[in-house]
């Protein structure tokens, strides 16, 4: 039998923490390195360290993302105690719809490297596509054949 | 035939996936260790649906067996 399912997904690196390790050994900390500088480069945004808020002070974090369209930035942290990543912006002023789409992009971009590092695991061989949905925006598309 | 997983990944990370291929509960056995496997890496999957194939989506994955062939020889 085959089957079709759905998963929503929540990224939290607990692996290094567990094993009693720094949270920057777990392997998703490299997975979401690359996650953060493939969206800065399909974007055109910036990667440092600090973010600012509306008064101009700043923010330091794990990754923080910039650009002219968004000057203030968008910044990743990672909980040293419990592995959760989480974004940080000050959105005041507008920018809350073009904050959301690079999260969602780093989210995407994780996703989509755990699923073809996974698959790669259990001995598939991965393809990965892009599509453009008009309404729901991009998707990519892992296929893994064994 | 060969066994096929395929991912769809949307907006925010959600994932769809479509197990083609596999025979009796070994789909499960697989999206079981896949679901592991993510784990390790960080990206925590939580069942959403999970949605048994029709006998015809079934049909339309395997080469119809109605067609046997059998070696002949040609003298």
């Amino acid at each position: 039998m085959s089957h079709m399912s759905s998963y929503k997904t929540d990224i939290k690196l607990v692996n290094a923490l567990e094993a009693g390790r720094p949270v920057e050994e777990d392997p998703g900390w490299d997975i979401l390195n690359e996650a953060v500088f493939a969206v800065a480069e399909e974007m055109n945004l910036d990667v440092s360290h600090t973010i600012h808020d509306y008064y101009g002070r700043a923010i330091l974090c794990d990754w923080a993302l910039t650009s002219p369209d968004i000057p203030r930035g968008l910044g990743v942290n990672v909980d040293r105690k419990t592995g959760e990543v989480t974004f940080i912006s000050d959105n005041y002023g507008g920018y809350e719809r073009i904050v959301g789409e690079i999260k969602d992009r780093i989210i995407q971009n994780y996703s989509a490297l755990c699923v073809t590092k996974a698959l790669a695991a259990l001995n598939y061989s991965v393809e990965i596509d892009e599509v453009k949905h008009p309404i729901e925006g991009k998707k990519v598309l892992v296929r893994g054949v064994l | 035939m060969s066994k096929r997983i395929d991912v769809e990944i949307g907006k925010n990370g959600e994932l769809k996936l479509e197990y083609s291929g596999f025979v009796g509960e070994d789909c499960f056995v697989e999206a079981e260790a896949l679901q592991g496997l993510l784990r390790e890496l960080g990206l925590w999957a939580i069942p959403v649906t999970v949605v048994p194939k029709t006998m015809v989506e079934i049909e339309a994955e395997v080469p119809s067996p109605s067609e046997t062939r059998k070696k002949v020889s040609l003298s």
